[in-house]
């Protein structure tokens, strides 16, 4: 996993409490070389799992919603991060159908070899977008959480509707534009 | 508290550090992965640089064996060329000879039918030499002062005596040409040449009208129109298409019933597109040929446009005029001599020999000559040195050195003029070109006096 996951977690955790609270956090969960992270590093997901785990125990909110939560604190610090991904694109839908195709190839550009989930994108009929994401971490709790967020940051509303994971842990997402 | 607040700020400012040094080390080996791949990027560069100039060194080597192949060609056709062309001097030289002092109907007539062979044999050679020597890209068009309606007239009246030899009537019509314009008049002269001799091979009875038009006169050109217009065979469609190709003529019959290579219209083609022109052809099977040529000249930068507006109709014989001349005839090769010497008696004229370049200064130096015939090939001293020498003893009473060769290309001729030679015959030698030359200079000599 990409080392600005954990960086930004731990930020986020910094930012809702305080300095104190993550290095307990980092310290009490257990991991291998002491929370270390850097933005260009890649890491262990178990480590990301143990630290999400440990968050939920400390913060008394269930993982799912730790992992929701952090999605949408994401999408908004990848916004000011890479605002060359948001020129000319107005809609969430646009841009939710761009990540395979733009977002990624530019991640593979800087890291040849980052493991990265998939989000196969269709658009079934105007102003819907199917948007399937499979993964072996199956994040899929982080993945609604990044689609909230791009909703949100549009200002656009649309309705967010999920379905069961399927066999092979792929979960199809259905967001459609309320008119 | 204190201690476990320094403990605290300890740990984090370690784990930040740790973090650090991880994303230098990251950086570092990024860069380095970095400058592997513009390493390997360089090699390949240079390998391919290396393949590049390998490449074009071979090319370079097979050009060169190509262009040497080409060469060796060309030397060897003109080679040839020039070794069938000796013998055939003496053989038409010594039959036209014969035919004159022959009292016997019957001999003359075979004697007439020998050099008629001989000519055509000459002109097949002439021809195979000239298409080869385009097609090796040799053709060279010459960029110098001429009087084009001059030019196109000789060459009219070179065609005369076969026109009027069967009854056809040859005329001519030039209308707003310049006095003088810059080309190559020799390629002009085969271009007319060709033509007329086209015409005249396909035209049985009639007519055969030429017409010289000054199309376009601008930015210091000049574009001039030909048109040879016969009431000859004509020529069908079918065959209008590949009439221009060579080796093709009207159609195979036409070989066996008039003779000629084929080459002649597609030297006409090559030479006309080689002057930035074209030649084609209008026809109705029947009734005759028009054939209409383009050609491109340079104008001088002062050019007069009158005088040459020339209506003529048929052309009279030039008999050499009186006065007495002291000729000169330097030739290496017997048969050549006598060929020369009897047609200059056939005019009247008598003439010294020398057998060699250097024979030829010692008779300068003895004896005052007003005409020097000057073979170009000789062993010692060839034309060019021997005229050379002559012109540097500083002879005046305006002494004519005329050129006899096999070779008249452009090159050829300039190398005789700036050897300091006023003319040139083009061998096998004619006595026609001799009772020219002797007019031109008879003529020139009244003048003066």
């Amino acid at each position: 996993m990409k080392g600005i996951v954990f960086t930004e977690f731990l930020e986020m955790i910094e930012a809702r409490h305080d300095g104190d609270f993550a290095d307990d956090l980092i310290v009490t969960a257990g991991l291998p070389h002491d929370g270390a992270y850097t933005a260009v590093g890649t890491y262990p997901h178990t480590e990301m799992v143990a630290l999400v785990v440990r968050y939920s125990a400390m913060s008394e909110i269930p993982v799912p919603e730790v992992l929701k939560g952090f999605g949408r604190h994401l999408f908004e610090r990848f916004a000011v991060l890479y605002p060359v991904f948001f020129d000319q694109v107005r809609c969430p839908l646009d841009f939710l159908g761009t990540i395979e195709d733009v977002i990624h190839v530019e991640v593979r550009k800087l890291y040849p070899d980052a493991e990265l989930p998939r989000f196969d994108a269709v658009r079934p009929e105007p102003g819907v977008l199917e948007l399937t994401y499979r993964s072996e971490r199956h994040l899929a709790d982080l993945a609604e959480g990044l689609i909230e967020g791009c909703v949100k940051h549009f200002g656009v509303p649309h309705e967010i509707e999920r379905g069961d994971a399927e066999s092979d842990g792929s979960v199809r997402f259905r967001i459609r534009k309320i008119a | 508290m204190n201690e476990e607040s320094d403990g605290r700020w300890q740990r984090r400012l370690d784990r930040e550090r740790r973090a650090r040094k991880e994303a230098e080390g990251l950086l570092e080996q990024k860069s380095l992965e970095l400058f592997s791949a513009n390493e390997q990027l360089r090699r390949q560069a240079e390998d391919l640089e290396k393949l590049v100039e390998a490449r074009t060194a071979d090319l370079e080597s097979a050009l060169g064996r190509a262009e040497a192949a080409v060469r060796a060609k060309a030397d060897f056709l003109a080679t040839i060329s020039h070794e069938i062309r000796t013998p055939l001097n003496g053989i038409l030289g010594l039959s036209e000879l014969l035919q004159m002092e022959m009292h016997d109907d019957g001999q003359r007539h075979h004697l007439g039918l020998l050099r008629q062979s001989g000519e055509i044999l000459l002109a097949l050679v002439n021809d195979l030499l000239d298409f080869s020597k385009i097609e090796a890209g040799h053709l060279e068009i010459e960029r110098v002062r001429f009087d084009l309606a001059a030019e196109l007239e000789l060459v009219l009246h070179t065609h005369l005596p076969t026109a009027a030899g069967r009854g056809i009537d040859l005329s001519w019509q030039f209308h707003h040409l310049p006095q003088v314009v810059m080309g190559d008049s020799l390629r002009l002269g085969q271009i007319l040449g060709n033509l007329l001799s086209n015409a005249l091979k396909f035209t049985p009875a009639g007519s055969i009208r030429v017409e010289a038009h000054g199309m376009a006169w601008e930015g210091g050109r000049f574009r001039l129109r030909l048109t040879v217009a016969d009431s000859g065979i004509g020529i069908s469609p079918e065959v209008m298409g590949s009439l221009f190709e060579p080796f093709s003529q009207g159609e195979s019959s036409i070989t066996r019933r008039f003779g000629g290579t084929g080459l002649g219209l597609a030297i006409v083609r090559r030479l006309a597109r080689a002057m930035e022109g074209d030649v084609s052809v209008s026809s109705t099977p029947g009734e005759g040929s028009v054939f209409t040529c383009d050609l491109v000249f340079g104008l001088p930068l002062a050019v007069e446009r009158a005088a040459a507006d020339r209506d003529v109709r048929a052309g009279g014989e030039c008999d050499p005029p009186v006065p007495e001349l002291e000729i000169l005839l330097v030739e290496d090769n017997a048969i050549n001599q006598t060929v020369a010497l009897r047609f200059l008696r056939k005019l009247g004229r008598h003439a010294d020999v020398a057998s060699s370049g250097i024979e030829a200064l010692e008779r300068v130096a003895a004896k005052s000559y007003d005409l020097i015939f000057m073979d170009m090939q000789m062993p010692e001293m060839d034309g060019l040195e021997a005229t050379r020498q002559i012109r540097a003893m500083g002879i005046g009473g305006g002494l004519q050195i005329i050129a006899l060769t096999a070779n008249a290309s452009p090159a050829d001729r300039e190398r005789c003029f700036e050897a300091g030679m006023d003319g040139f015959l083009a061998k096998p030698l004619r006595l026609d070109d001799f009772r020219e030359v002797l007019c031109r200079i008879c003529a020139g000599r009244a003048v003066k006096d």
